[in-house]
């Protein structure tokens, strides 16, 4: 039987073409605002790139607004019955692919789960695939394996396997167990090795794939939890409060060609199989050879072979932790932005879903965009310093002079609608949050509102660094330089100034020249240029400030003061773990300071 | 008996064999399943660039 690419509902299609239109309509407004500004004074080449610059800025955000405006209706008061487990139950195996992570971690995850879903009545292989090269941390993985069967009586039904030859790198990791062992499963959990799933919630995806059998694949929306940092605890805030609502969104508008993100999601094994061993693109890295971010294009080969993807945020009980400093984010947006600019090679290939290739081309302006809000700052101080005087008599014979419009106030507006494109959604969220009631778990309304905006003052101050640091990321993939796979950052925190000057020196010296040039060249720009060029030479304080501990009642979320069993059960594990041993041989806690040196 | 999209390439990648190249840790015993992963085609033939497929780019392709 030869399937066909799952086609979008009408109701998708409606929410897709009314967002593209909205965005398209706020992105027109915007560029027909700065077109007049500066036609007061003659259009030029810089008015004109000002203006196609400003209407792709524009709709980019104008979308991630649609998403939120799609997201916010609640759902119909029929909630859908989620179905049960069907006996016998499927041969399912968790895979948890890693490489050189924190070996005595990331068993007691497997540990914590493995307990737990032998408590929801499932019986699941896991599989820990190891890409890990480094001899010592292989040694450290052996020891944490042994250990995890001892404690477990896993024996059987927990293996453990390492690659010398990591070719392909995740992608190529999953595939070699697929190609060995594939046969006996017939449905697939990827796992990252910081994630974390209740038994119950493996169940419910178990049984919802049986339940579809046309789902190729079901992505939960993983919950960020254990964030110490004043920037890991913000972005666990944010993605716990607004993620369900965004991802709903996202939901409605990708329909059965839903998002794949690597990890916290279960795979049919024979679609996978039959549809997702991926080639190595022609040329070198940057944008050949292995792929890099290989889910997005796995999720695009799934819809091609006529297998729906879908995401559910509704689905509880998934977990992962988050980057605590703003320079582990930067590291692991440096590998995501090589991905997703890979994808470029991609926007043709054959046989794609429209929307896939739609998803491609989102990822790819995900980053390029923080290339194109720079270039129209440097556009907007070069149409200034370039404009040419007012002329104040365009016609011949005029016996009275015309003085130029003033185009503040459209300016100013402008601005305060760029502004709201990225605060609105998110008083909305809040809005819908306290009518519903949802607000009180992340406890009172005010306490809400404060973290909210805590939250956007702090991104507010942060985006201009988190733009230099994509900017440079995309100029390095343009000009052909590999960034890898670099290991993981996981639980990285504290960042002193002296290390935060260290990455973000180049920073501070491009906030502080521009500012000076902007002064020197044309004076009445600086007041819209601080907002960028002061938190640009304040780089490596806000950088070393956000990474403090917070250990305050704002950014609170529900994990923090109800945790989910299997979170609570991880954590204690890992206390018994971490004590001081009082017989001999080495302690764990020997283990994980080895592991973490 | 599993599909083959029109998008695979024809298996040239070999026999399937376990990785010699991989350890297994003590108690290591997956179930010997092997499963064919045929090698998805994401590339053109063509050499040159197709400007008509940019028209095509996001028309939705289904097949009979």
């Amino acid at each position: 039987m030869i399937r066909q690419i799952p086609a979008p509902s009408p109701k998708t299609r409606a929410i897709r073409a009314g967002a593209v239109l909205l965005a398209l309509s706020l992105a027109s407004v915007a560029a027909a605002l700065v077109a007049e500004a500066g036609a007061t004074n003659g259009f030029d080449l810089w008015d004109g790139l000002r203006t196609v610059l400003i209407f792709v800025t524009t709709g980019w955000l104008a979308w991630g607004a649609m998403l939120a405006l799609s997201g916010l209706p609640q759902p119909s008061r029929a909630r859908k019955q989620v179905p049960q487990l069907v006996v016998p139950e499927p041969r399912t195996v968790v895979l948890v692919p890693i490489c050189n992570e924190d070996a005595v971690a990331t068993f007691t995850r497997i540990e914590a789960m493995y307990h737990s879903a032998n408590e929801a009545g499932l019986t699941l292989d896991i599989a820990v695939l190891s890409d890990t090269q480094d001899a010592a941390n292989a040694e450290r993985e052996k020891a944490a394996f042994a250990e995890l069967i001892a404690a477990t009586g896993g024996a059987g039904r927990i293996f453990y396997r390492r690659r010398t030859d990591n070719r392909g790198r995740k992608a190529g990791n999953i595939e070699e167990f697929i190609r060995n062992s594939g046969g006996a499963y017939e449905f697939a959990v990827i796992l990252d090795a910081d994630s974390l799933m209740e038994g119950e919630t493996l169940r419910e995806m178990i049984a919802k794939m049986q339940a579809d059998p046309q789902l190729g694949l079901l992505q939960t929306l993983p919950r960020i939890v254990s964030a110490h940092s004043l920037f890991g605890r913000a972005m666990q805030f944010a993605a716990s409060f607004h993620g369900p609502i965004f991802t709903r969104g996202l939901e409605r508008m990708q329909g059965n060609t839903g998002p794949f993100w690597g990890h916290n999601a279960i795979v049919r094994v024979r679609a996978f199989a039959e549809s997702c061993a991926l080639p190595e693109l022609s040329g070198k890295p940057p944008f050949g050879g292995h792929i890099l971010s290989h889910d997005y294009v796995e999720a695009a080969l799934l819809a091609r072979a006529g297998w729906k993807v879908q995401v559910d945020h509704s689905i509880d009980g998934s977990f992962e932790e988050g980057p605590e400093n703003v320079l582990s984010y930067a590291k692991r947006d440096r590998r995501w932005c090589q991905g997703n600019l890979q994808h470029i090679r991609l926007l043709w290939a054959p046989g794609l879903a429209g929307w896939s290739r739609f998803v491609f081309l989102q990822g790819i302006l995900a980053y390029v965009v923080s290339l194109l809000w720079a270039s129209f700052l440097l556009v907007s101080i070069a149409a200034t310093v370039l404009a040419p005087p007012p002329d104040y008599f365009p016609e011949p014979y005029n016996l009275f002079p015309v003085f130029p419009s003033d185009r503040t106030k459209e300016i100013t507006a402008l601005a305060i609608g760029i502004v709201g494109l990225l605060i609105l959604p998110k008083l909305g969220i809040l809005f819908d949050a306290i009518r519903s009631g949802r607000v009180h778990k992340f406890g009172t309304a005010g306490k809400v509102f404060s973290s909210l905006l805590l939250e956007i003052l702090l991104s507010s101050l942060l985006a201009p660094v988190m733009m230099m640091f994509q900017v440079r990321a995309v100029l390095q993939v343009f000009l052909g330089r590999d960034g890898g796979w670099p290991a993981n950052a996981r639980g990285e925190g504290l960042i002193h100034v002296w290390e935060a000057f260290r990455a973000s020196a180049w920073i501070v010296a491009v906030g502080a020249v521009g500012l000076a040039a902007a002064y020197y060249l044309s004076a009445g720009l600086v007041p819209w240029l601080l907002p960028v060029g002061v938190p640009m030479i304040a780089a490596p304080l806000l950088i070393a400030w956000s990474s403090r501990p917070l250990t305050h009642t704002l950014f609170r979320v529900p994990d923090e003061d109800h945790p989910s069993p299997v979170v609570a059960r991880y954590r204690a594990l890992m206390a018994a773990k971490l004590k001081p041993t009082t017989q001999g041989g080495t302690s764990p806690t020997q283990v994980t300071a080895d592991a973490a040196a | 008996m599993m599909e083959t999209s029109e998008f695979a390439r024809p298996a040239t990648d070999g026999p399937v064999v376990h990785n010699t190249a991989a350890e297994a840790g003590a108690g290591w015993e997956p179930p010997s399943a092997p499963l064919d992963m045929p090698r998805q085609v994401l590339e053109n033939e063509r050499t040159t660039f197709d400007w008509l497929s940019v028209a095509r780019l996001f028309r939705a392709r289904t097949r009979a």
